[in-house]
């Protein structure tokens, strides 16, 4: 009988966990799962840069209800940057057998060796940093979200020869699959360019002469009395010892680099020679490099994610973040066809087919680097960034390219691609962008209204650009009367790099947030966008390299605070760069049914003020003040005085209310502000004593209950006016007045 | 179903009947039916809701009746009927009797009822009809077959489908045509399936069938050995007709199959069900039985509703489904031809139609409320299922609708102009000639060798100058006469003949003699090197050793004609109601401006193998209709030597991959070039030449304006090209070296020069791509000059005012000689480049003396050379790729790089 009964218990037990087992397998099933290969040790800022462009977009997606209502979950891996591990590592993704594809891996090599898995087991990988063209090709489960090498190297070579408008060059390439690539690639886009290479040399970081190699080009190069241009198609270490060792003053050189130029790893190496310590830009200042993305450079398709990012993690994102950001949007849009009903096989073969549907513009997704769609190599192709260093900081060239679309339309493109009007790199074709760096410095603030949001400006407002540009054509957006640029107050120039200042004096209005009144602080912008170039052809950006040039020149000092009047006092002032963008039914786009909004590059300058002293917040505040003081007075009377109690409750309510309804005549506003939720929640606070202490009315007779309800009345009303008052605290949203992003549905006549 | 009922309807006599029919009718004569009648005329002129058709389905017939009713109302209420929907109100009657009546009843009194269609039983349909008729609402039994339904006459009664009288009839015309004369018969004894069979013997003789024997059998026997036998040992007959139901008749058979009989049965429309292989079992074959309904039809109702059934169920269709799907589409023809839903005049109009076409064919309704005019097909068992017999697939050619389901269409970018096998010279022609004229040899898909076609072997003497083919003997004209080497000898000369003036001429100077009978040198025809040995062999002598004459002899120019049509008709013998051909299709018609229309040959001597029966060629002029077409399944193919896919699609298509299976990139034999007029100012001095065609930057033109599908080339000749694979072309810095050299530095005083080329979008492109590299690299300026098709040919052949022309070509055979020698000799007058070089004359005569493969090659290549660089008469472009979009359905397609795919070897896929 014991037995029978230990059977069944066990039976039992059996069957339930057994339930339990086929139930959490059934839940595991609905689960997405993707895996993402980063990088321990000592690539640990790599990974951090890799994780947190993935859950950026992860934790969008998931907030937003995940995909088909399933969550996505992320599986993490670790490589170490080391190809057999990466190996190891893509076993354990196939033993795993959850995740639906890989983001990763960080190297060419380990995305090189892990891919053959990939293959193998069929499954999708996007990668948003490996450039070897080698990772795509032949796999067709690999994808790439950056361009190649291959890309790289022609798109360097149309820069040089389009934007930077030299005829020669000269190229140093380390002879490694990276270097190679990169030089094969630009010395045929060369030729076909007609930009002469003089010299070639390349060494071999793998052989013991590597250092005598690379001595003996520099001493050839430096034997060379005007090199021209040089590109370094070499990794961070070999490149940052060319430079240290081309550069010198009086050097006429200029370099370019790939994009290991843009990382900190070679900011670094640099750092590692005195001189570059000693004087920040030693070497570094005007190297250019190319990277996939800027941070400082804002356009339509970026924007909102440096704002994302900016705010969660609270710096800016570097291109890692930006093209892992990237690669996740890819893969979580091929995933909208999974339910998590399909076998794993299945979903991941439909996952493939998706990517592969991304193969024009028109079915690109867009990506914050750029438009994303695969070429048959199952590579994007997309204009990259070039940068310059100045003082240790990338700031974007005076040129930049964007896609050109519709070309097949343009009988002209041809010969526009033949004499370079058009550029062309891999199989897109581009156009150019124009930088204009923009500073401007606030001289006095004058006339400030606040509850109209108006105030005047007298400023100083300068545009750096190179060659030709109209630069006087802009429309201040929010001026209360148009702002004339007649006259330049100096004009700079350098080659053909033009500094124009301006001198002006306008009327403005911001939409000002009161939230805070009376301990507010108030944003009075400039802003404004040019006339008709939108963002495609004229991207303005914040001059901070040039600043300390102008002080000097305009005599400003940087320590002087701006001129304005003694009731305020300036905390802050910033520069930034945004879009503007007008859904417009004008123009082509509606030809084609696209919706396509006009999008505008816009500048914005914010002066940050506050009240000089807290005159106006005693004044305001003070009656607060008193009635609470007068509360916590009455909550200390006698019980038994219930008639005085009530009476003052009321005369709180009167007096609160009457503040509060006086100050509505101040401020026309949608919501409460401090001052005023400061007298609501006394009001509110008080109600609610003045109702509880009106009950005891019926209990006349049960003293007990009468004194209890009048003890709870006391301490609601300080219950309520602090939880009102916390809950301010908690829910108080900024107003965003500084927005980067601005979307006007019609666009107005002007 | 009622037991003792059942033995009335079915076993007992017809006073049996008759009386039950007396009664029913007495028993509704009492009743006052004109009230209801009035009330639903008054409803069906001013009713808002939908129409109301009652579906009387019989669940015991397990057919697809309810699936066709539903497709066909489905299809109807998409666009409503005089504004309305049908609304249909199912009901079952089970093939019971009393249930049926019950439902006709309660039917009868619904003022919203407009019509009924169903009760499929003949008996059950013809007892309601009664209660319908009385009650004025329109009544069509789609599966009743017996005549009985409409002996009556009644107004508002209706079948569609033929009597099984109508439908023995067919069976009796099959035993004709099948010479089937002496039948024995068989039948049950039952009232139905003896009226049947005496009807069978009463018609016999007008179809000139002889009725040797009969025996009768009771319904409910199973054992037939005794007739069986008695049948075997006394008569002597060519088949047996069976006049039974199911399962006795089936049992029948396959007692009869067992006991050693073994010609054909003929049945009644009873034994066309499943269930007669069910109880037969693989005995079951060799019974022909009618049916109204062939899923296969060249109509286009017929085609809509097998593939909406087909979509719908997965199943395909049977006769009940079709015939119930033509049941409501003719209530909604008469409804709209009457312009009212009043039942009364609804009727009228139905009475009154007349060669209205549905999915079972083409039927008009005849004064009792049948049909009549409708074909009825036979269809034949085999083991397990029937095949239709005597199927003919396509009617008379109707341009206006294609048949999607045995058409295959194929769009074509230019008009045909003649289809004359000597006198064409496009490629789409060629390819058209290719499927109505047979080749003495033809290619092998894979390896390109030469493989027999209308030859069934050859032999060559050792020196490679004369050839021997032996010819099929089975091959026939489409008049039956048969194709003899007296043909290919007749066609050859005329052929040659200047008079003929054929544009491939100048392939036939191969043979001995050929070019100077062209040029009227000789006039006697037995010197030219072509000697008929017998019906069947032919021979030919060649002016110089040839390893590649077999392929040349499957060139158009080397086919037989019809030489008695030709010295009949004349210039008008390609006319759809003269041409004669060989091929595997034949002409069935030709709209110039819009189509070519071929059909199977069935007198092509591998009919058998030909799977598709028809073929049109549709005109579409534009590479973007042509792309719309293919996307709404209006076109079966294109690309290739069809009309183009449009070149900025083409990327789009080869990484789409929804195109996988459908968009192929095949190598093919063709070369883009510009030639040089090398005696035009500035064309005649060499620098020139050789600075344009190093200014051509054909990687970028390929890269940017052709997307990067094509193959750059540095030569003229595909097969060549490893003889110039490391010579780059384009090479701005030499280009501009070599216009100062030629007296032009910085293109200063050059003039103005004119590019040539037939006019089409995808030409000026590249035209205009030349001329802006021209411009850019070299400051010359140039004229686009677009021709028409004829101008620019005569403009290839005559001293025009070019100095580029687009010039393109796709081998005809698989040896250089094909491209070299035949277009750019020097001593032939029209080679486009108008040239006299020496050396390359040279090469030629020695290459035409070369018998070794390897060494004709290295010369090749050295003329190569002189062709593009030495002298540089030719502007190489790009080598071509074939880009296609086949639909999937299409089975067995393969791409033949020299053209000329033969779509005899094409399926459509099931």
């Amino acid at each position: 009988m014991k037995k029978n009964v230990i059977g069944i218990f066990l039976f039992i037990l059996i069957l339930t966990s057994l339930g339990i087992v086929f139930y959490q397998q059934k839940y595991l099933k609905k689960d997405l799962v993707i895996a993402a290969v980063l990088m321990g040790g000592e690539y640990n800022v790599i990974s951090k840069d890799m994780m947190s462009g993935i859950n950026l977009y992860l934790d969008q997606v998931n907030k937003n209800g995940g995909i088909n209502g399933q969550k996505v979950k992320l599986d993490i891996y670790d490589d170490k940057g080391d190809r057999n591990t990466a190996i190891k590592v893509a076993m354990e993704i196939v033993k795993q057998n959850r995740a639906l594809l890989v983001l990763g891996h960080y190297f060419s090599t380990t995305s090189l060796a892990a891919g053959k898995v990939y293959l193998n087991e069929s499954i999708p990988a996007i990668t948003g940093s490996a450039t070897s063209e080698n990772v795509t090709h032949k796999n067709e489960w690999f994808f790439s979200v950056v361009p190649n090498n291959i890309f790289q190297g022609e798109f360097i070579a149309s820069y040089i020869y389009s934007s930077l408008g030299h005829k020669y060059c000269r190229l140093i390439y380390d002879s490694d699959e990276y270097g190679q690539s990169l030089y094969n690639s630009f010395s045929s886009k060369a030729n076909v360019l007609g930009l002469d290479i003089k010299n070639v040399w390349h060494f071999n970081t793998k052989t013991s002469e590597c250092s005598s190699q690379i001595n003996k080009i520099i001493s050839e190069l430096r034997s060379i009395p005007d090199p021209g241009i040089i590109f370094l198609a070499t990794h961070n270490r070999e490149g940052a010892r060319f430079v240290a060792s081309i550069k010198y003053p009086g050097s006429k050189s200029q370099i370019i680099g790939p994009d290991s130029f843009s990382t900190n790893a070679f900011l670094q190496e640099l750092m590692k020679y005195p001189q570059e310590k000693a004087k920040p830009g030693y070497y570094s200042d005007n190297i250019y490099s190319v990277t996939p993305f800027l941070a400082d450079f804002i356009n339509d398709h970026n924007q909102n994610f440096i704002a994302e990012y900016t705010k969660k993690y609270q710096k800016k994102p570097t291109w890692i973040s930006a093209c892992y950001y990237d690669a996740t949007q890819m893969a979580l849009k091929a995933m909208q066809n999974v339910d998590g009903s399909e076998k794993i096989r299945d979903a991941r073969i439909l996952i493939r087919e998706e990517l592969k549907h991304k193969y024009n513009l028109k079915k690109s997704v867009k990506g914050v680097c750029g438009p994303l769609f695969f070429d048959e190599e199952r590579n994007v192709q997309f204009p990259l960034m070039v940068t310059v260093y100045k003082n240790q900081n990338l700031v974007p060239n005076y040129s930049q390219y964007h896609i050109q679309t519709n070309v097949m339309q343009d009988q002209k493109a041809f010969k526009k691609i033949l004499n370079n009007q058009l550029k062309t790199s891999g199989n897109i074709v581009m156009n150019s962008t124009r930088n204009v760096f923009v500073g401007i410095h606030v001289n006095k603030i004058e006339i400030i209204d606040i509850f109209r949001g108006q105030y005047q400006m007298d400023f100083f407002l300068w545009f750096r650009f190179q060659g030709e540009f109209d630069d006087t054509n802009i429309v201040f957006l929010n001026a209360l009367n148009p702002i004339d640029l007649n006259h330049a107050k100096a004009v700079y120039k350098e080659d053909d790099i033009m500094t124009r200042v301006y001198h002006l004096k306008g009327q403005f209005k911001s939409t000002l947030d009161y939230k805070n009144c009376p301990f507010e602080k108030y944003d009075l912008s400039i802003q404004f966008r040019h006339v008709d170039h939108t963002v495609e052809t004229t991207v303005y950006i914040p001059d901070k390299v040039n600043e300390s040039f102008i002080n000097t020149l305009l005599q400003i000092d940087k320590n002087k605070a701006i001129d304005i009047s003694s009731e305020w006092k300036i905390c802050d002032s910033f520069l930034y760069n945004g879009v503007l963008s007008y859904e417009s039914s004008l123009g082509i786009p509606i030809k084609y049914h696209l919706k396509r909004p006009e999008v505008y590059s816009t500048a914005n300058a914010v002066v940050r003020i506050k009240r000089a002293n807290n005159a106006y917040a005693i004044k305001l505040l003070s009656p607060a003040a008193v009635l609470l003081l007068f509360l916590i007075f009455l909550s200390l009377t006698p019980l038994s005085n219930l008639s005085v109690y009530i009476y003052s409750l009321i005369s709180i309510i009167a007096i609160s209310g009457f503040f509060l309804i006086h100050s509505f005549l101040f401020f026309e506003l949608q919501y409460f502000n401090f001052g005023q939720y400061v007298y609501l929640s006394i009001m509110i606070g008080t109600c609610s004593g003045l109702i509880v202490g009106l009950l005891t009315l019926y209990f006349k007779d049960k003293k007990q209950i009468k004194h209890t309800l009048i003890i709870i009345s006391r301490i609601l009303i300080f219950i309520i006016i602090s939880g009102m008052l916390f809950n301010f605290y908690m829910s108080s949203e900024k107003i965003d007045s500084s927005r980067r992003v601005t979307h006007i549905y019609k666009k107005s006549q002007e | 179903m009622d037991f003792p009922l059942f033995l009335i309807l079915q076993n007992k006599p017809m006073i049996y009947r008759t009386t039950l029919v007396i009664m029913i009718l007495l028993s509704f004569a009492c009743d006052i039916r004109q009230s209801v009648n009035d009330t639903r005329k008054k409803y069906m002129t001013q009713f808002s809701d939908d129409l109301q058709i009652a579906i009387v389905s019989s669940s015991d017939m397990k057919k697809g009746f309810l699936e066709g009713i539903q497709i066909a109302i489905d299809r109807v209420n998409e666009y409503g009927i005089l504004g309305k929907k049908i609304y249909p109100v199912f009901y079952d009657d089970d093939g019971d009797f009393r249930k049926a009546q019950s439902i006709a009843e309660k039917l009868a009194k619904n003022k919203k009822i407009m019509a009924v269609i169903g009760h499929n039983h003949s008996e059950i349909a013809t007892a309601t009809s009664i209660t319908y008729e009385k009650a004025g609402i329109i009544f069509i039994s789609p599966g009743a077959t017996k005549p009985d339904l409409l002996q009556n006459q009644f107004k508002y009664v209706f079948s569609n489908t033929p009597s099984s009288e109508q439908m023995l009839s067919r069976m009796l015309e099959y035993a004709r045509n099948h010479q089937l004369q002496k039948i024995a018969m068989v039948y049950d004894i039952n009232n139905e399936m003896t009226q049947l069979a005496n009807y069978f013997m009463t018609k016999a003789q007008k179809y000139n069938c002889q009725i040797v024997g009969s025996r009768s059998y009771m319904s409910l026997t199973t054992n037939f050995k005794n007739i069986i036998n008695e049948l075997k040992k006394n008569t002597a007959f060519d088949a047996l007709f069976i006049s039974g139901k199911l399962p006795n008749a089936a049992i029948f058979i396959k007692q009869a199959r067992k006991m050693g009989i073994n010609q054909p049965f003929i049945a009644t429309n009873y034994l066309n069900s499943s269930k007669l292989f069910q109880v037969a079992e693989t005995y079951a074959y060799d019974v022909v039985v009618p049916t109204y309904f062939d899923p296969l039809l060249a109509l286009s109702p017929n085609r809509t509703f097998v593939n909406l059934f087909n979509q719908k169920t997965g199943n395909s269709p049977d006769e009940l489904s079709a015939s119930a799907y033509d049941a409501i589409f003719l209530l909604v023809h008469a409804i709209e031809q009457s312009g009212s839903f009043i039942p009364d005049e609804v009727a009228t109009s139905m009475h009154l139609i007349q060669n209205w076409y549905g999915a079972c064919g083409k039927i008009s309704i005849n004064s009792n409320g049948g049909i009549s005019d409708k074909v009825i097909f036979a269809k034949k068992s085999t083991a397990d299922n029937f095949i239709y017999t005597e199927r003919q697939l396509l009617g008379k050619v109707n341009i206006f609708e294609t048949i999607k389901d045995f058409t295959l269409r194929i769009p074509i970018e230019q008009r045909i102009q003649t289809i004359d096998p000597g006198l064409i010279y496009n490629s789409t022609s060629i390819d058209i000639v290719e499927q109505l004229f047979l080749g003495l040899t033809d290619f092998d898909p894979k390896t390109y060798k030469p493989v027999p076609e209308l030859a069934t072997s050859w032999t060559v003497n050792s020196d490679l100058t004369s050839y021997t083919f032996t010819l099929r003997k089975n091959v026939f004209w489409t008049d039956n006469t048969k194709v003899t080497a007296h043909d290919i000898q007749w066609a050859i000369l005329r052929n040659l003949h200047s008079e003929t003036q054929s544009p491939y001429k100048s392939t036939l100077f191969i043979l001995k003699n050929a070019r100077s009978y062209n040029d009227g040198n000789i006039a006697d025809v037995s010197e030219i090197g072509i000697k008929v040995i017998n019906d069947y062999k032919i021979s030919f002598q060649l002016e110089k050793p040839a390893p590649y004459f077999p392929s040349m002899a499957g060139l158009c120019v080397f086919r037989p004609l019809p030489r008695h049509t030709i010295k009949k008709y004349h210039d008008t013998w390609t006319d759809v109601d003269h041409i004669v051909s060989n091929g595997s299709y034949k002409l069935a018609a030709w709209e110039e401006s819009l189509m070519m229309v071929l059909r199977k040959n069935e007198a092509y001597f591998d009919a058998k193998q030909v799977s598709i029966p028809e073929v049109r060629y549709l005109l579409v002029s534009d590479e973007r209709l042509g792309i719309e077409m293919y996307q709404s399944g209006e076109i079966d193919i294109m690309g290739g030597y069809y009309l183009k896919i449009p070149t900025d699609w083409i990327y789009d298509l080869s990484m789409n991959p929804s195109y996988k299976n459908q968009y192929f990139k095949k190598e093919i034999f063709c070369s883009y070039a510009f030639a040089f007029n090398t005696i035009q100012y500035p064309m005649d001095n060499l620098y020139v030449r050789k600075a344009i065609n190093a200014a051509i930057d054909r990687g970028r033109i390929n890269q940017y304006l052709l997307k990067g599908k094509q193959t750059a080339a540095n030569n003229f000749t595909p097969q060549l090209d490893y003889c110039s694979q490391d010579q780059e072309t384009f090479n701005s810095k030499a280009a501009k070296k070599w216009l100062s050299k030629a007296g032009f530095p910085d293109g200063k005083g050059f003039p103005e020069i004119i590019i040539a080329f037939n006019q089409s979008d995808r030409h000026e492109t590249i035209a205009r791509g030349v001329k802006d590299c021209l411009m850019y690299y070299l400051n010359i300026k140039a004229k686009l000059l677009p021709l028409k098709w004829e101008k620019y040919l005569d403009s290839i052949t005559s001293d025009n005012d070019w100095h580029l022309i687009r010039y393109g070509w796709c081998s005809d055979y698989p040896d250089p000689n094909n491209w070299l020698n035949e277009h750019f000799h020097p001593k032939n007058k029209e080679n486009v480049v108008r040239w006299q070089n020496k050396e390359f004359l040279q090469i030629m005569n020695i290459v035409d003396h070369t018998k070794n493969f390897s060494k004709r090659m290295s010369y090749y290549c050295q003329a190569e050379k002189v062709l593009c660089q030495k002298a540089c008469a030719i502007a190489p472009m790009y080598f071509e790729s074939s880009h296609y979009l086949v639909h999937p359905r299409m089975k067995g397609w393969y791409h033949m790089p020299l053209g000329g795919q033969h779509i005899r070897n094409w399926s459509f896929q099931k």
